[in-house]
């Protein structure tokens, strides 16, 4: 079945098929959540947040082929409300499952895993969710600028920031700006 | 690690490497949570209704050159003789607030709009899905439009047409989205909520076709909005604001702001709940609301019907049921002002739900109306009969609708069902 189809029923109150349409987007919410918070508990009631808010406002969802657009956002406005209503709280960072060694995968190692980690600590959540939206979740800087409620030209200086301080902590030599941006996706 | 000058191509494969992790753990929690919430109704998203004034009419004076009165006197009689008869023939429209005569009951069927004059009357088709799926909006208060969208090429569109289903036209030319309509007091504006290029803002689209107005509310985002009684030169925006709670704004026809209520959004029930559901009294000298609050050993906290004088003073909380578990939510103004319609319910798997009244003086507690209807998805929308004397209230799950007498609180089912809650056309006493 299609995912208008599956959003229809959905809209209609079938909860089946919001189970399966969220089962296939879960796993990335999550890992866009956890990188923005570095707690996974918060990660967890934010997304728990956003898609019982999805759920309940499913019906007011006119265009099935921006789901994914409505669910990142109400993803990551969760996440940045949570942190809104945290911000004179430290945030207990707990030891995460990206910080044990993980047999089975190659492609990364634990020591680039830790250099992201400490990469992305440096920056604050709302540089933390440009960089979720748009390399993690593969949204379109115009698009992650209006998911943010912020300027493009911010959504860019943002994005340069977050990369220009990540390649710093990682490589240790910076960048020039332009490059940062011209790595990103403006379409 | 990745070389400097790859770092930015390789950084979406290096944080789903580092990030994706599998489904997560509380995958069924959420599914479990989900399930027992209650979807909000369709129509919430579309339609809010308010008393509508009266719409003026000026007709056309033509000064005449005294030399050819002779000739055109003739002219004028007959003239006349046709403004009478027009005038004549011209519908009454119902007064702009108050009780009016119960016009034609209008509902969605079969991605159709759908017309009975009556409760037990005949249906017939109002709008037709043969140009594209439409979606009904309702009347205008005035009973001579109604409002709807209609889904071309995929994307959904507002359209209007005369009551009767005829001259059906495009009022904006853009796409909706995710929007929240309702029509001015005077029947030429109609108040959009949508987002324009992702984020939300309040346009004020003209009927005429002159360019929307665009409400400039700053860094908060507009969510619903009402038009206060009993002129509509003011709307009530309810908008997310720049900390993520929930807040009124007053804002003037021309879209300039007037001020916002500095409304507490403690966020206990998500950020979209807090202070939601605004309803004027018909004199727009009150609003009633929902409001969130604490209860004792509950961090969620229970959703409770406020009434506030229109300037944000003196705010009350109206009496909280017997059972304090129920949630009462989504206030509704009868047409005379002296009752405030209510929604009570549980969230649970054995979900209930059912209308209840208020003073709205807020002198007693609520008194259940009508029927109680369970399961998971029991949720309950209603709407006034225009003449004050009928409930009407739907059940999205089963698509009934039931007539209820809020005095007695005796209830009939109708022997239709409706893809979704029916609505009046206002007509003339």
């Amino acid at each position: 079945m299609d995912q208008r189809a599956l959003v229809d029923q959905a809209r209609g109150g079938d909860h089946d098929a919001f189970t399966i349409l969220i089962d296939v987007r879960l796993a990335r919410l999550d890992a866009a959540a956890r990188l923005i918070l570095r707690d996974p508990e918060l990660a967890r009631d934010a997304v728990q947040e956003a898609l019982i808010r999805a759920w309940r406002d499913l019906p007011g969802l006119r265009d099935p082929d921006r789901l994914d657009a409505w669910l990142h956002r109400l993803t990551v406005n969760a996440c940045l409300d949570l942190v809104r209503r945290r911000r004179r709280r430290v945030i207990e960072v707990e030891l995460s499952p990206i910080d044990m060694p993980n047999a089975a995968d190659t492609a990364v190692s634990l020591d680039d895993r830790q250099l992201i980690e400490h990469a992305l600590a440096r920056l604050d959540p709302g540089h933390r969710a440009v960089v979720a939206l748009h390399y993690l979740l593969g949204m379109p800087l115009p698009e992650v600028a209006a998911s943010l409620r912020i300027p493009l030209g911010t959504a860019k200086s943002r994005l340069h920031y977050a990369l220009a301080a990540m390649r710093t902590t990682v490589t240790g030599v910076a960048e020039p700006a332009a490059e940062a941006v011209a790595g990103g996706q403006l379409a | 690690m990745t070389s400097p000058r790859r770092f930015e191509q390789d950084l979406p494969a290096l944080l789903a490497e580092t990030y994706l992790a599998g489904i997560p753990d509380y995958r069924d929690d959420l599914f479990r949570q989900t399930a027992r919430t209650r979807q909000r109704p369709a129509w919430s998203f579309l339609t809010r209704w308010i008393p509508m004034d009266v719409a003026t009419r000026r007709l056309p004076f033509v000064p005449l050159p005294l030399r050819t009165i002779g000739v055109v006197a003739l002219i004028i009689i007959l003239a006349l003789a046709a403004v009478l008869v027009a005038v004549g023939s011209h519908q009454r429209v119902p007064p702009p607030f108050g009780p009016a005569r119960n016009g034609p009951l209008a509902y969605m069927q079969s991605d159709a709009i759908l017309v009975r004059d009556t409760i037990d009357g005949p249906e017939r088709v109002l709008i037709g899905a043969e140009a594209g799926k439409v979606n009904f909006a309702g009347f205008s208060r005035d009973g001579t439009r109604l409002l709807f969208t209609r889904t071309i090429g995929g994307s959904d569109y507002l359209f209007m047409a005369d009551a009767d289903g005829r001259g059906e036209r495009r009022i904006l030319a853009s796409a909706l989205h995710d929007a929240y309509i309702t029509w001015a007091p005077d029947g030429r504006t109609v108040a959009v909520s949508d987002e324009i290029d992702f984020v939300r803002k309040v346009m004020l689209v003209h009927v005429d076709g002159t360019p929307p107005t665009i409400v400039d509310l700053g860094d908060s985002q507009p969510t619903d909005m009402v038009w206060r009684p009993p002129t509509g030169a003011e709307l009530l925006v309810r908008a997310t604001t720049r900390g993520g709670g929930q807040d009124f704004y007053l804002v003037r026809a021309d879209g300039t702001l007037i001020r916002s209520y500095g409304l507490p959004s403690p966020l206990r029930f998500g950020s979209f709940w807090d202070n939601s559901g605004p309803d004027w009294s018909p004199d727009g000298t009150h609003l009633a609301y929902n409001r969130v609050e604490p209860l004792d050993g509950d961090l969620v906290g229970h959703f409770r019907v406020h009434v506030m004088r229109a300037d944000g003073t003196g705010d009350i909380v109206l009496p909280g049921p017997a059972d304090p578990s129920l949630h009462e939510a989504w206030p509704l103004w009868s047409p005379d002002g002296k009752s405030i319609a209510i929604e009570r319910f549980v969230f649970d798997s054995d979900g209930q739900a059912r209308i209840a009244i208020f003073p709205a003086d807020g002198s007693a507690g609520a008194r259940d109306i009508g029927p109680t209807t369970h399961g998971e998805d029991a949720g309950v929308v209603k709407t006034w009969a225009p003449d004050g004397t009928r409930v009407i209230s739907y059940v999205r799950a089963t698509r009934e609708t039931f007539v209820i007498d809020p005095l007695t609180g005796t209830y009939e089912k109708a022997a239709w069902t409706a893809a979704s809650e029916p609505d009046f056309r206002r007509l003339a006493p």
